[in-house]
């Protein structure tokens, strides 16, 4: 019984915690604004669910299933990035180290951990399912409302997901080299992996012909077949492009009267089932688990085997504090003029301090790639060459909150201008220097025009994590927004591919629009910073 | 130099009054700030390192708001606060060079004085090693030479013994001792030992107000004549404490050596002793009342 009260009150606890930061504001946001976009207008073009130039009327069946793919494709995402946090705040607050002190047992703080995570995303699902009915409501093709229709995909596709999303958060928080940016970057790309070799094959592809999951994970197989049945009987030559959000055919799509599929109790079996899937795992993050073990921690976090054992020649004997008289030499002026060009290699310093080597080889063998690869896959250089780094990004303009040494810099001189242009110039030079080899490949093939589009990039993503980063002090919303931003580029979305590799020639609007978003995130961090400094 | 603190109050967001209606004058020596948890002086301490702004007042530095111009303060500004964080992958070395470019200082003097600074600290064997693998101690050590590198005419700190053992809380009192010197340093804490150790000059803040501004002297004769001590039954120990500021409590074989401060004798047996910093400041303390 007393487990039981300890989880609901964790729980509870981890809940308020999480619901009072700017972060679950802005997922919220997002996940409402997500929400708006895939009911469009009734006139328009635009379909959120895309198995030819047709769509369900908006009413409840059509409206709950969009929510439901929406909630199983996009917000695990959005929902990871929002709950991979929870063993992390223990650990920061030192409560951690509280708990480690009480007969809770690992694999019982874990199960508890996984149920913090999922009452916060069960949380996204209550608001996606009352956006739902308002954006039935406002779009008013049917106003009459069947709750079921619209609730049953949301939660019986979304809740297993968002289970087995809140245990892998769980479980990458256990596993050391996982905990941090390198886990999320890998949790983004698996995830896609998923998507598109096993969840839903030829989600990003073209003319696969009939779709169909491999492992219904995610639940959409029921109401895929029931809207690619119809598809083909519209448009038989349709053959099988699934788009999901964004797709125009070019002309008025045909409305059908779509009442939705019969959530049979073998499917509703089935998605429980995948809860059991979500409690082995969580279960599994017992063992890597150290339990805030200090020792533990450090040992597996800083030090490679190699560090290991050299370290153990070196003395590790404390060195006692003995006051000794120094005469400490006056200095001649207190602030150097060449300060700003110290404090920018101080932060390139900084931010490279702590990159494993294999961190570094990577890099060079993407800007090796870009320089000497084969010319088809350029575009796809550029862009890993923007997504490696991100590890290094993502630690700008949050930095200081996470090592806790805001006061120390923010005493110093000019701690608004100075420091946080310098952050922003080194991440700026980082963004120039990871695309150097297909910049000078470009410029030799003539081709310098797509260099702009580069520069724009180094110049938005930095600004882009400082902004961020200044919003919510963690670098997650970064990671977050950044990756889908990115995903959504390479994978055609014009708009979004701030290198311009999917474009046939530069777009000098766009890269005039990424100047200005640059501008307008840089603006948020100087803000940000100027509002932490006086309130 | 000169640091004058003119009527500074802060509310917070949530209304709560963090100071209220400080005021103080500061010259070079050490002036140690003491009070209870809650007493306002981080929040002063916060104020007067520029991390953040007072609602009301002024705080003058030379005759400058350093409000409108924090960084004519900043210059010379030496900061320990009393939680901070360090960058585990960087060496003491390498924290210590990003510290003295984010000050502002040229590389020479910047290399001279973070190799004077850590021998100081007694670092320099360990200067090398990830701060991740510091104890607390050895952290502090490194605040403390960060808060130096810029030689500071400002030298803030607050709360730095805590967290320190009592070995090395006697080898810091004696390193800010000697640091003081043509400096004004702050010390803000509650741990009486340390500023009856250092102090030049004496603030009491209670309730985010200052109750005391004294030198050691006549914050030792605030209670001269008024503290007490006799031998009480252990038995009457509770009933004695309700009725008296008791500020020590000694058991003995043959009873309670109770001390008191009281200005009439509590008992016929009692006699009177030489009071220390810690009667005088719980004396002030549980008044609340400006001596």
């Amino acid at each position: 019984m007393n487990t039981l009260r300890w989880i609901y009150h964790m729980m509870l606890a981890d809940l308020r915690e999480r619901v009072r930061t700017p972060k679950f504001l802005v997922i919220i946001g997002l996940a409402m604004l997500a929400g708006y976009a895939y009911i469009p207008a009734t006139d328009s073009a635009t379909l959120s669910i895309a198995l030819g130039p047709w769509r369900g009327v908006n009413n409840s069946a059509w409206v709950g299933t969009v929510f439901g793919m929406l909630t199983v494709l996009i917000m695990p995402i959005l929902g990871y990035f929002l709950v991979k946090n929870a063993i992390e705040l223990d650990r920061r607050t030192n409560v951690g180290r509280v708990i480690a002190t009480t007969p809770i047992s690992k694999p019982v703080y874990v199960l508890g951990k996984w149920l913090s995570n999922l009452a916060t995303l069960t949380m996204i699902l209550f608001i996606l399912n009352i956006m739902a009915l308002v954006m039935q409501l406002v779009r008013a093709e049917v106003t009459q409302v069947d709750l079921w229709a619209l609730s049953a995909p949301i939660w019986l596709m979304g809740f297993p997901i968002f289970a087995l999303i809140a245990a892998i958060a769980v479980l990458f928080e256990s596993i050391s080299f996982l905990s941090g940016t390198f886990g999320n970057i890998l949790f983004f790309i698996g995830w896609v992996l998923f998507l598109e070799f096993i969840g839903l094959p030829g989600l990003f592809e073209f003319n696969v012909g009939v779709i169909q999951p491999h492992n219904d994970l995610l639940g959409v197989s029921l109401p895929l077949a029931s809207l690619q049945a119809i598809g083909n009987q519209l448009f038989p030559e349709f053959v099988g492009h699934f788009n999901f959000g964004g797709a125009n055919y070019g002309m008025a799509p045909q409305i059908v009267d779509w009442q939705g599929v019969d959530w049979t109790l073998a499917y509703m079996l089935d998605r429980l089932s995948w809860l059991a899937l979500a409690i082995g795992l969580t279960l599994s993050a017992a063992l890597p688990f150290d339990r805030f073990d200090p020792a533990l921690a450090s040992a597996s976090k800083a030090d490679s085997p190699l560090k290991r054992f050299f370290r153990r020649k070196q003395s590790v004997v404390e060195p006692a504090f003995l006051h000794t008289k120094v005469d400490l030499t006056p200095l001649a002026e207190q602030v150097s003029s060449s300060r700003f060009g110290r404090l920018l290699i101080a932060e390139l310093k900084l931010m490279f301090k702590g990159k494993r080597w294999w961190w570094y080889g990577v890099a060079a063998f993407i800007s090796l790639l870009g320089f000497a690869g084969p010319p088809d896959g350029r575009a796809v250089t550029a862009q890993l060459a923007v997504l490696w780094p991100v590890i290094a990004w993502s630690a700008m303009g949050t930095r200081e909150e996470q090592f806790d040494t805001t006061k120390l810099l923010f005493s110093a001189v000019d701690p608004i201008k100075s420091q946080l242009l310098a952050t922003w110039l080194s991440g700026v030079l980082l963004g120039l220097i990871a695309t150097l080899g297909v910049s000078l490949r470009m410029v030799i093939e003539g081709q310098a025009g797509f260099i702009l589009a580069f520069w724009v990039a180094a110049l938005f993503i930095p600004s882009l994590a400082l902004g961020l980063g200044s919003v919510s002090g963690s670098p997650r919303l970064f990671e977050a927004v950044y990756l889908i931003w990115w995903f959504l580029g390479v994978n055609g979305v014009k708009p979004m591919d701030f290198m311009q590799g999917s474009w046939d020639a530069v777009s000098l609007l766009w890269v005039s629009i990424y100047l200005l978003l640059a501008m307008i995130f840089f603006s948020l961090a100087l803000a940000g910073r100027w509002r932490r400094l006086v309130k | 130099m000169k640091l004058t603190i003119n009527n500074v109050s802060k509310k917070y967001s949530n209304k709560v009054l963090g100071l209220n209606k400080f005021s103080l004058e500061l010259e070079p020596g050490i002036l140690g700030l003491l009070g209870p948890n809650g007493a306002g002086k981080t929040t002063l301490m916060n104020i007067l390192a520029t991390i953040t702004r007072p609602t009301e007042g002024q705080v003058l530095w030379n005759g400058v708001d350093i409000v409108k111009k924090p960084d004519e303060l900043r210059r010379v500004l030496g900061y320990l606060p009393q939680s901070f964080g360090v960058y585990p992958n960087l060496s003491a070395q390498e924290f210590l060079e990003y510290m003295a470019a984010v000050k502002g200082l040229d590389s020479r003097s910047a290399r001279r004085r973070i190799d004077e600074l850590l021998q100081l600290v007694n670092l320099t064997e360990a200067r090398k090693r990830p701060l991740g693998g510091y104890s607390g101690g050895m952290r502090q050590r490194v605040g403390i030479a960060q808060a130096l590198l810029n030689d500071p005419q400002l030298l803030i700190v607050d709360e730095p013994t805590v967290g320190l053992d009592p070995e090395e809380r006697v080898r810091f009192r004696d390193l800010i001792a000697d640091l003081s010197g043509e400096r004004i340093v702050i010390l803000s804490t509650h741990i009486v030992s340390d500023v009856e150790a250092t102090a030049t000059r004496i603030v009491i803040s209670n309730h985010g107000r200052k109750v005391a501004d004294t030198s050691p002297e006549n914050f030792l004769r605030m209670v001269d004549g008024k503290v007490w001590e006799w031998l009480i039954p252990s038995t009457e120990l509770t009933h004695v404490k309700k009725q008296h500021l008791t500020s020590g409590a000694l058991r003995r074989p043959d009873g309670v050596q109770l001390r008191v401060i009281a200005d009439a004798s509590p008992a016929t047996d009692a006699r009177r002793v030489t009071p220390t910093f810690e009667d005088a400041y719980l004396k002030l303390v549980s008044n609340g009342q400006a001596a």
